[in-house]
C-alpha cells in the first residue's frame, strides 16, 4: 500500500509541476465515465484538468468512492451554457485550454452557437473531442448513450458467453465506458500533438459502439469474408473460460470456487505435465483410452493437441478434473514447481497481499475530502523521469468556481449574483454526504468518525 | 461497406501526409497485440510506423486476418538486436524515431547494452514505452506475459461470471492485450508531448496486470475500505452476468431467438408506459396502490421489484429481439439489443459511419474488416496501404540508414535479416491448407502459390 500525502484542496494558480503532461490544460464538460475518465488519466500524468458540471445537475457519480478515486488532481467549476453568462465562461475555458472534451447529446453545443469553429475562432490550437454513444452523425445519433450501447451494439457481447449455445454476455465493470475514455484520451493527445506541430487543432467524433467494434480483433474479418452463424445457431466464439482450439490452454475451475489458467503446451510443459494429470508420458507406448488406432499414443515431440483431437479432448478433461480436485493455491504451487505456465485468478485478498502489487505501489491510500483517508487504485504506468502522482483529492462540486471565475474576469459581486440566480453552485463535503445520503445508504465504513470529520450532524 | 483504395506496397520515402499524427515517427520492436497495436492506432492517424521483427521469429500473428487488419499503413523490417549489425540497425531506428515501443522480456534490451540512457544518447527526445505482463520490476517481472496475466491477476475475471456462485470468467477477445495497447498509445503520446514541450523524452513502464486493475472502477475502494470480502468458496456478489446488481428492469434479458436485449425500464415515463406492457400494475394515485404514481423503478430486493423482474424475463423470453426492440421503441423505453454479425452488416449507423471497410491486402487480396473509427474533422485518419509482408521494407530503409546493397546482401546471406513475399507467408503459415482463404483457388492463384 502506497500512502500519498496529497492536499485536500489546491489552488488553480498553484498547480504543482509534475508528470509528462505538465503544462497541458484540459477542459472537460461531461459526466460519468466515458469522457471524464480520459481527463482523470491525464490529470495523473500532470495535466491541469478543469472539470465542468451544470450547477443544477451534479455528475451522478458525485459522492461515490469512484468519484473520489477517479477525479483526484482535478479542479471543479459549474456553469450552464444555456445562459449568456455560462456561455461567456465557457468561452473563457476554451481560450484557456489545450484540449476540450465533451459528452453531451450530439449537436447540443452547436445549437447554442458553441460550434467547433466558434471555439477555434478564439483558440485555433484547441484539440476537441466529442464523445457519444452512437456518434455525431448517422441515423442513431440522437439515441441516449449507455455503457451497453457500446457493449451490445458494438458486437462485443456477441463474442462473449459461457458456451456456444448460451446467450451473449456483457462485461463488468462498464467496459465500454472505460474503453471509450481510453480512446478519447488518445484522440485528445493526438489532436494536441497536431496543434503543437502544425499550429492548429482538430475535432474528433468518438462513438462508443464503434469503439467497441474496433476491439473485435479478427472476428469481423472472419464473419464478413468467410461467414457467420445464422440466427439461433450456436455461436462458436462463446467458449467462456475455454480456449476455442487448444487443449490444456484455458482457465479451469478449482475446488475453492476460483479458476486458474494453465498453459500445458510446448514440449517441456507437455512432457512434465501430461503424466501429472494422468495422460501417457510423451514418447511412451502407453495408449490413450478411447482413441482410434494410430492416433492413440503421445509422440515424444508432442507440443500439445487441439481440442478436436481425441487425445486433446481427453487431456483437457483430465486437466479439468485435476484442477477441480485442488485449490487454486495448491495448483499454483504444483504447476510452478513443474515450470508449467499458470496464472490463478486474483480476488481482492490476493491483490491486497500480493508482492507485485506491493512492489509497484498499485494500491494507494490517499485523503479524500468527503471520505477522509481511503484506499483504492493507485498510479500505474511508471515514468522514469517524470512520475505520475496523486497530488490532491477529488474536488468538491463547484469548489473552484470563485477562484477560476475571478481569473476569468468576473468580480466577487458578479459571482455572488451567479450563486443567487442558481447559475453557479457548490457543495461542501457535508453537502455531498447529505445530498447523496452517504451515511444513510451505508457508503461510510466508519460512519461516526467519517460523519464527524466533515461536520455532518 | 466502404471500399478503400489503398496501395499494396508503399515506399518509406514517400509516406503520405495525412491525419492528426502526420510527421510523428514510431519504432516498434515487439510482437502480438499489447505493444504493436498501440502503433497501429497511431498509423491510422498518420504516424509513420516501422515495426521490427526478428528475422527468424516473425510475429505469431503473421498471416492471420488480425495482422492484415491491424498492421495496415505500417512498415516492416527485420533485425536481431543480439548481433552487432542488429544493434547498429536498432540504434538507427532509435535515431530516426520520436517514439519507441518495445515488448521484450524486462531487461532484455539493457542486457544488450541498449538501455534507455543509451537510446537517449542517440536521441534525447525519444519517448520510450516498455510493455510487459507484470512490469519492469517487482518479484514477478520475469514471468512470461499472456493476455490472461492481465485478466486474471488484475482482478478483472473476479468481477465477471454468470452468477455469484459461478466461477470467475475471462473476457473475449484478448481484452487485456487490447487495453494495454490503448494505454501504451496514451503514454507514448504523452511522453512525446513532454519531449515537444520540454526537449527531452521519458520512459514508461507499462504492465498488463496493473492496467486491468486500473479499470476496476470503485470495486477496490469498496473491498479495501469497507471490507466484507467473500471468503474462499463464498458467493461473489459482483458476478451478476447480464443482470444489474441493484435495479429491477434494468438489465439484459435473454430473448426467444437466443440473443439478449438491454431494457432500461426506469424513470417515471418508462415505468408508467412499460409496467403495463409486461403485466405489472400501472402506477396509480389510488391509496394502497401497488405501484404509486411517480415511481421511478424498484430495487431487486423489493418484492415488487423481484416480481417486475420476473415478468420482464418472461416477456423477453417469449419474443424475438427484433419484436422486443419494436415494442420498446414504440413505447419510448430505452433498449439495445446485442448485435451479431448480421445486425452489424445490415445496420444503417455502421454504414453511415463507414465502420466496415473493404481494402486490398497483399496476402489475401480484397478483404473486409474493421474500418476507421474516431472521425477527425480536418485531418481524417486513413487506410493508405496494406499490412506489409515480413521484412518488406528492409532494403529501402536500411539504405536510407546508410547501408549499401552489398551490406544488405551480406545480412540476407547470414540470416541477419529476412523477407517473406505473399506466397511465402501463405506457405509458411499454411493459409490454404488450414482454411484461411475464403476463395482458395482464386486467392492462391493471385499470389502465385502453386
Amino acid at each position: 500500500m502506497k500512502v500519498f500525502h496529497n492536499a485536500l484542496s489546491q489552488r488553480f494558480t498553484e498547480y504543482p509541476q509534475f508528470g509528462v503532461l505538465r503544462g497541458v490544460k484540459v477542459f472537460l464538460t461531461a459526466t460519468n465515465i466515458a469522457a471524464p475518465f480520459a481527463g482523470s488519466l491525464m490529470a495523473e500524468m500532470g495535466a491541469q484538468v478543469l472539470r465542468v458540471e451544470a450547477p443544477n445537475i451534479a455528475c451522478t457519480s458525485r459522492g461515490t468512492t469512484m468519484c473520489a478515486q477517479q477525479h483526484r488532481n482535478e479542479y471543479s467549476i459549474t456553469l450552464n451554457t444555456a445562459t449568456k453568462r455560462g456561455q461567456e465562461l465557457f468561452m473563457k475555458g476554451i481560450e484557456w485550454a489545450d484540449i476540450w472534451i465533451e459528452a453531451s447529446r450530439p449537436g447540443s453545443y452547436d445549437k447554442r452557437g458553441l460550434t467547433d469553429e466558434a471555439c477555434w475562432a478564439v483558440n485555433p490550437k484547441l484539440a476537441i473531442v466529442h464523445v457519444s454513444g452512437y456518434g455525431q452523425f448517422g441515423p442513431y445519433k440522437d439515441k441516449a448513450s449507455y455503457d451497453v450501447s457500446g457493449q451490445a451494439m458494438g458486437g462485443y457481447m456477441y463474442v462473449n458467453g459461457m458456451s456456444p449455445t448460451s446467450s451473449p454476455m456483457k462485461v463488468n465493470p462498464s467496459l465500454s465506458d472505460y474503453m471509450t475514455a481510453y480512446n478519447a484520451c488518445i484522440c485528445a493527445l493526438a489532436g494536441h500533438i497536431h496543434a503543437l506541430k502544425w499550429g492548429e487543432g482538430d475535432s474528433c467524433d468518438i462513438a462508443q459502439y464503434e469503439h467497441m467494434f474496433k476491439l473485435l480483433e479478427n472476428y469481423p474479418s472472419v464473419w464478413f469474408n468467410k461467414g457467420y452463424p445464422k440466427a439461433g445457431e450456436p455461436v462458436p466464439y462463446r467458449t467462456g473460460n475455454k480456449h476455442d482450439v487448444s487443449a490444456c490452454f484455458s482457465f479451469y475451475d478449482t475446488k475453492d470456487g476460483s479458476a486458474i489458467f494453465v498453459g500445458m503446451v510446448g514440449q517441456g510443459p507437455t512432457a512434465r505435465g501430461f503424466p501429472m494429470i494422468g495422460m501417457p508420458a510423451p514418447g511412451s507406448d502407453e495408449k490413450v483410452p478411447g482413441c482410434p488406432e494410430g492416433a492413440d499414443t503421445v509422440d515424444g515431440k508432442c507440443t500439445g493437441y487441439p481440442l478436436f483431437d481425441p487425445r486433446g479432448a481427453r487431456a483437457d478433461a483430465l486437466l479439468e478434473k485435476f484442477c477441480a480436485e485442488r485449490t487454486a493455491a495448491e495448483l499454483e504451487k504444483i504447476f510452478e514447481e513443474a515450470s508449467i505456465p499458470c496464472q490463478k485468478v486474483f480476488g481482492p485478498e490476493d491483490i491486497l497481499n500480493d508482492p507485485q502489487f506491493e512492489a509497484r505501489e498499485n494500491i494507494a491510500e490517499w485523503e479524500d475530502q468527503v471520505y477522509g483517508p481511503m484506499k483504492g487504485i493507485g498510479v500505474i504506468n511508471k515514468f522514469k523521469k517524470h512520475p505520475s502522482d496523486i497530488v490532491c483529492a477529488a474536488p468538491l462540486f463547484g469548489e473552484h468556481n470563485r477562484e477560476v471565475f475571478k481569473i476569468w474576469g468576473l468580480s466577487d459581486a458578479e459571482i455572488d449574483d451567479m450563486y443567487a440566480k442558481g447559475e453557479a453552485a457548490q457543495w461542501s463535503a457535508a453537502d455531498t454526504a447529505r445530498n447523496k445520503m452517504l451515511k444513510e445508504w451505508g457508503y461510510f465504513w466508519d460512519p461516526e468518525r467519517q460523519a464527524k470529520r466533515i461536520g455532518l450532524e | 461497406m466502404t471500399v478503400v483504395n489503398n496501395v499494396l506496397h508503399q515506399d518509406f520515402a514517400a509516406y503520405p501526409k495525412f491525419g492528426v499524427l502526420q510527421g510523428v515517427k514510431v519504432f516498434v520492436t515487439g510482437t502480438n497485440i499489447a505493444g504493436p497495436f498501440a502503433a497501429c492506432l497511431m498509423a491510422e492517424m498518420g504516424a509513420q510506423v516501422v515495426q521490427a521483427e526478428m528475422p527468424k521469429i516473425p510475429c505469431q500473428t503473421r498471416g492471420t486476418y488480425s495482422w492484415a487488419q491491424n498492421h495496415r499503413n505500417c512498415y516492416a523490417i527485420t533485425l536481431n538486436a543480439a548481433t552487432a549489425r542488429g544493434k547498429e540497425l536498432f540504434l538507427k531506428g532509435i535515431e530516426w524515431a520520436d517514439i519507441w515501443i518495445e515488448a521484450g522480456r524486462p531487461g532484455g534490451y539493457e542486457k544488450r547494452g541498449l538501455s534507455d540512457e543509451v537510446c537517449w544518447e542517440h536521441n534525447k527526445k525519444l519517448s520510450i514505452v516498455h510493455v510487459s505482463g507484470y512490469g519492469q520490476f517487482g518479484p514477478y517481472k520475469d514471468k512470461a506475459s499472456y493476455d490472461v496475466s492481465g485478466q486474471a491477476m488484475g482482478g478483472y475475471m473476479y468481477m465477471n461470471g454468470v452468477s455469484p456462485t459461478s466461477g470467475p470468467l475471462k473476457v473475449n477477445p484478448y481484452l487485456s492485450d487490447y487495453v494495454t495497447a490503448y494505454n501504451t498509445c496514451i503514454v507514448a503520446l504523452a511522453g512525446y508531448i513532454h519531449a515537444k514541450n520540454f526537449g527531452e523524452g521519458d520512459s514508461c513502464d507499462v504492465a498488463q496486470y496493473d492496467n486491468m486493475f486500473r479499470l476496476m472502477d470503485n470495486f477496490p475502494a469498496k473491498w479495501f475500505n469497507k471490507g466484507g470480502i467473500p471468503g474462499p468458496g463464498e458467493p461473489v456478489p459482483e458476478r451478476t452476468g447480464n443482470k444489474a446488481d441493484m435495479a429491477c428492469c434494468f438489465s439484459f434479458y435473454d430473448t426467444k431467438d437466443g440473443s439478449a436485449i438491454f431494457v432500461g425500464m426506469t424513470g417515471v415515463g418508462p415505468v408508467e408506459r412499460g409496467y403495463p406492457i409486461i403485466g405489472m400494475p400501472a402506477p396509480s394515485a389510488e391509496e394502497g396502490a401497488e405501484i404509486p404514481i411517480g415511481c421511478t423503478g424498484l430495487p431487486l430486493f423489493d418484492p415488487r421489484g423481484a416480481k417486475a423482474e420476473k415478468l420482464m424475463e418472461e416477456f423477453c423470453a417469449a419474443r424475438t429481439a427484433a419484436e422486443l426492440e419494436k415494442i420498446f421503441d414504440e413505447a419510448g423505453i430505452p433498449n439495445q439489443r446485442a448485435y451479431g454479425p448480421a445486425d452489424i452488416l445490415a445496420d444503417p449507423q455502421f454504414e453511415a459511419r463507414e465502420n466496415i471497410v473493404e481494402w486490398e491486402d497483399t496476402v489475401y487480396g480484397p478483404m473486409k474488416g474493421i474500418g476507421i473509427t474516431n472521425r477527425f474533422t480536418k485531418n481524417p485518419s486513413k487506410i493508405v496501404a496494406s499490412a506489409p509482408c515480413l521484412g518488406e521494407h528492409n532494403r529501402e530503409i536500411f539504405k536510407l540508414w546508410g547501408f549499401s546493397d552489398a551490406d544488405i546482401d551480406d545480412m540476407y546471406a547470414k540470416g541477419e535479416v529476412a523477407t517473406w513475399d505473399a506466397a511465402t507467408t501463405a506457405k509458411v503459415k499454411l493459409l490454404k491448407e488450414w482454411g484461411f482463404f475464403w476463395d482458395p483457388e482464386r486467392q492462391a492463384k493471385r499470389i502465385g502459390l502453386e
